[in-house]
């Protein structure tokens, strides 16, 4: 169903490279579906999913798409109504088998973080300890404090830390075992934008020393794209797209996928032999074959503005965001265009402008899903395919 | 299967526990099978007499005027509590009247006083031959002292009074929570919008309120309706009376399990209703960051509202107390230390059936509890918890002695487990009430972050839930205790003979001898048994406290 190809994207970030046969999933859903007593719809439908060793996919969506539920079945908080899930290639849930959340080994950092506040920083993290000598136990505590940077704070109680502290003493307390994997459930929700973007970086690296997978579950596609390997993305229950960043942007498999990243305009195309015509402008035809009628997504940064008297372009709208300049045109047609340009590059209100169409891939749609998608610069991740 | 186990030790796959229903699923017909039965072998005993019969003996008791008379009464006792604990609710918690932070701390305190010891200080004080007709004739150096109107304190009007006197403080508690839950910048708006005091109380304040006065009020009027102690002293003719008679007089049982059912049915109608109107009107909400309160200045009305409060606060403790203390006097010390001894017996048979019916109250609150706070609500065991609450002591004894006599003789002489299993039918919601509220306060993330952190639900809840929830569910097993200490309707009926508890004592004492310093000497002794622990629950901070008979 989805667009799954994510390995090679590690190998940029340095990470030990891995091929996907090497690599046996960790955690796997199979076709797994939950609909809650009461509910009208499904919750999950039919879902799979597989997190790889040491990568951090992320399951991105709006809320009420599912995301949440996903990640309670795999802790073993809600039991599937179909389908199955595994954990180190043994059958956790689904098919008459059913292991309670604590004989799973998946950690988890809540969203409240659901530190203990009767125990201190070091009692928290050593709940989890369950085998080992005290000694053991001891430096395992001393080791998660010093890679969370907190080695002089294990006396502390939960209140009086930072919440982005808090976040951490989370994530060491779900890593203390040695789980198979730690889920995450929208970690950077209560803290402030600032705090939010350091500690993305934090949290990975963290994750990085300690070799773990982690499942981040987000709503927040700049926190997906920027922490993830690899993205999930979830709409009203179904999985739309497995692939990486790059990929999931510049070559979306569904129309909600594009409009959910980033902003997205749809243009109707005439697709010849040599060319892909539309209304405000045409592009060289780079090998898709000709169909009767398609869209192209063009996104804002694909659009450049030339002031022309005669453009077939009104400028309706511009939205200042400080670096840059959206800009909302109007075609002959109706059709409404966005155009993101440097702060510099003014137009005013009711302007004619001619646009030029200088997209970094094209991509087709017909209906909700692409048919074609090309790439048109080099040394790209994406994969084309007609 | 078995295979995979052996493979992999790390994941037991629990195929076969999957089919078995976890504890928290037995709840339901745990909590129900108490509840349901009794209601069940009521209906079954009603159900036996044929029609006619059932009609005439709800014609022989006079259902119809008895209905009007009970309604009356209660109304009255409303009017009496809704008087008296508003405005000291009001008054403590937003004016400037002298000794508010007294008064406010006295105004929980009454309910160390059962409802029946009232009645026994109001004959002691006002019957014929009383201490106030002693004391006056004296006064007046005469022979004897007879009040105008002597009828008044016998019957439904004296029973009014008492019931409302020492109902006040429920009104009294709700209106005062609500009224430190209310957002005060509420009324700081409507200041700042041009009203007045006058016009910000009748405006903004009373109309916020409205919901807890009416809450108070209700738990007042439902209670004068199932309450038998206070009744029975004062000589008021009630359905729990009535089907009393119909017990002991060994009439028809079916026609006391019709008035009976008639009883439940008024009473569970009543507080359907107050479900369904207050959960519309939930107007109190907790002021995020709230400022403090401003006291609104009574001017020359400060004078007159302290007096208004000294003389509830007369009422409701002062006159009580005073009065049984009087009657000590009139023993000597060596008579009255030997008396006390006496009651040792009834103290232990107290405590003893008090703790147990409060622990297994308490457990199976905790089993309800644990499970609608995992799911986030309520379920049907609640519901069931609810209906239990509000079957009046006297019904709930006249089924269960009826159900036993019938099918287990042998529980007849076994008073813990016969009381226990009474006092958890009745108490087993306020307690579940507390329980609820303490476990709120606990994320269910914790327990959760436990079990994802490779632990069992029973570590969970003895490491993490426990010490975070316990403190409250401590207080609330202690509400309970004291709620079983003083139950009397059902406890005179179902103990055995001879198993006499405080309260039974208490209302034994006046019925046969009458109101003599005996009697107040071991009313005292109830009340301080009583009072200990109600004084450590308001040390805690006065939370949601129920009535309970």
């Amino acid at each position: 169903m989805a667009v799954d190809s994510g390995t090679h994207h590690l190998e940029a970030l340095g990470a030990p490279p891995l091929t996907p046969r090497e690599a046996e999933p960790i955690v796997q859903l199979r076709g797994v579906s939950k609909r809650y007593p009461g509910a009208e719809k499904h919750a999950v439908r039919d879902l799979s999913l597989s997190l790889l060793p040491g990568e951090l996919l992320a399951v991105l969506g709006p809320s009420g798409c599912g995301k949440t539920t996903t990640l309670r079945l795999l802790a073993g908080f809600e039991r599937p109504d179909g389908g199955e899930v595994l954990v180190g290639g043994r059958r956790v849930a689904g098919g008459g088998a059913w292991s309670p959340p604590e004989r799973r080994r998946i950690g988890m950092v809540f969203q409240d973080y659901a530190l203990f506040p009767h125990l201190t920083i070091a009692r928290n993290i050593a709940f989890g300890l369950r085998t080992g000598t005290s000694a053991q136990k001891q430096k395992r505590i001393d080791e998660l404090l010093d890679t969370i940077g907190m080695a002089d704070l294990g006396d502390r109680y939960p209140h009086q830390l930072s919440g982005g502290q808090q976040q951490r003493v989370a994530l060491a307390r779900a890593l203390a075992p040695r789980p198979e994997a730690v889920l995450l459930d929208e970690p950077f929700n209560s803290l402030d934008a600032s705090g939010r973007a350091h500690m993305r970086q934090e949290v990975r690296e963290i994750l990085r020393r300690e070799g773990a997978a982690a499942l981040l579950v987000t709503h927040d596609q700049a926190e997906a794209l920027t922490m993830a390997d690899r993205v999930a993305v979830l709409n009203e229950g179904r999985l739309e797209q497995l692939s990486t960043p790059t990929e999931l942007y510049h070559a979306p498999a569904t129309r909600f996928v594009a409009r959910f990243l980033g902003l997205a305009d749809f243009l109707p195309t005439q697709i010849t032999t040599h060319k892909l015509e539309t209304e405000a402008g045409a592009l060289p035809n780079p090998g898709i074959p000709v169909c009767a009628r398609a869209e192209m997504l063009l996104r804002p940064e694909d659009i450049r503005l030339v002031a022309d008297a005669e453009g077939c372009a009104t400028v309706t709208g511009r939205e200042f965001r400080g670096a840059a300049l959206t800009y909302t045109l109007r075609l002959p047609c109706g059709q409404v265009l966005r155009s993101e340009r440097p702060g510099t590059d003014l137009f005013e209100l009711g302007a004619r402008v001619r646009p030029e169409l200088q997209p970094t891939h094209v991509v087709l749609f017909a209906g909700e899903r692409n048919i074609a998608v090309e790439c048109l610069v080099h040394h790209c991740t994406c994969q084309p395919h007609h | 299967m078995r295979g995979v186990q052996r493979a992999a030790p790390a994941f037991v796959v629990m195929r076969s526990r999957a089919r078995v229903p976890s504890l928290g699923a037995l709840a339901a017909p745990l909590v129900s099978l108490p509840v349901a039965l009794p209601l069940a072998y009521l209906v079954w005993l009603a159900l036996g007499a044929s029609l006619p019969d059932l009609w005439e003996g709800l014609v022989r008791a006079d259902a119809g005027g008895l209905l009007l008379r009970v309604a009356l009464m209660a109304t009255g006792a409303t009017l009496v509590a809704v008087a008296l604990g508003a405005p000291w609710a009001w008054l403590v918690a937003r004016t400037d009247v002298p000794g508010r932070r007294v008064f406010g701390w006295l105004g929980p305190l009454p309910l160390a006083i059962p409802p029946y010891v009232g009645a026994l200080v109001y004959i002691t004080l006002l019957a014929p031959g009383g201490l106030l007709h002693a004391s006056m004739a004296s006064l007046l150096g005469r022979e004897t002292f007879a009040l105008p109107y002597p009828s008044l304190l016998y019957g439904p009007a004296g029973a009014a009074w008492v019931l409302g006197v020492f109902g006040s403080p429920y009104v009294f508690l709700n209106v005062h929570g609500a009224l430190q839950r209310l957002d005060p910048s509420l009324e700081d708006a409507a200041r700042g919008l041009g009203l007045g005091p006058v016009h910000v109380f009748r405006r903004v304040t009373l109309p916020l309120l409205r919901p807890a006065i009416l809450a108070g009020a209700l738990l007042v009027w439902v209670y004068a309706w199932v309450d038998w102690g206070v009744v029975s002293l004062m000589r008021a003719r009630t359905f729990t009376t009535v089907v009393r008679t119909y017990l002991i007089a060994g009439f028809s049982l079916s026609a006391a399990a019709g008035l009976s059912l008639v009883l439940v049915g008024i009473v569970w109608g009543v507080l359907v209703v107050q479900h369904r109107a207050l959960g519309r009107a939930r107007y109190t909400q907790a002021g995020r960051g709230r400022r403090a309160t401003r006291h609104t200045p009574l001017g020359r009305w400060r004078w007159p509202a302290f007096a208004y409060l000294g003389l509830a606060a007369a009422l409701t403790l002062f006159i009580p107390l005073g009065t049984l203390l009087a009657q000590l006097t009139k023993l000597s010390l060596p008579e009255l230390g030997a008396f006390l001894l006496e009651q040792r017996g009834y103290v232990w048979n107290s405590l003893r059936v008090a703790l147990a019916g409060s622990l297994a109250a308490l457990g199976l609150a905790c089993l309800v509890g644990l499970r609608s706070w995992r799911r986030g609500s309520g379920g049907p065991a609640s519901l069931l918890l609810q209906a239990g609450y509000a079957v009046p002591g006297t019904v709930l004894g006249l089924s269960l002695v009826g159900l036993t006599l019938a099918a287990l003789p042998w529980l007849y002489g076994r008073p813990v487990l016969m009381l226990g299993f009474a006092y958890v039918v009745l108490f087993a919601a306020p307690t579940l009430q507390g329980v609820q509220a303490a476990l709120a306060q606990v994320p269910t993330s914790m327990e959760e972050a436990a079990r994802a952190l490779g632990r069992g639900p029973l570590v969970a809840a003895v490491r993490v839930v426990g010490p975070l929830a316990g403190p409250g569910i401590a207080a609330s097993w202690l509400l309970t205790f004291v709620l079983c200490l003083r139950e009397l309707s059902a406890t005179v009926i179902l103990r055995p003979a001879g198993y006499d508890t405080l309260p039974v004592r208490i209302w034994t004492h006046t019925m046969d001898v009458g109101p003599d310093p005996y009697a107040a000497a071991v009313a005292l002794l109830l009340v301080v048994l009583v009072g200990v622990p109600w004084l450590v629950l308001l040390a805690r901070g006065p939370r949601g406290v129920t009535s309970g008979g």
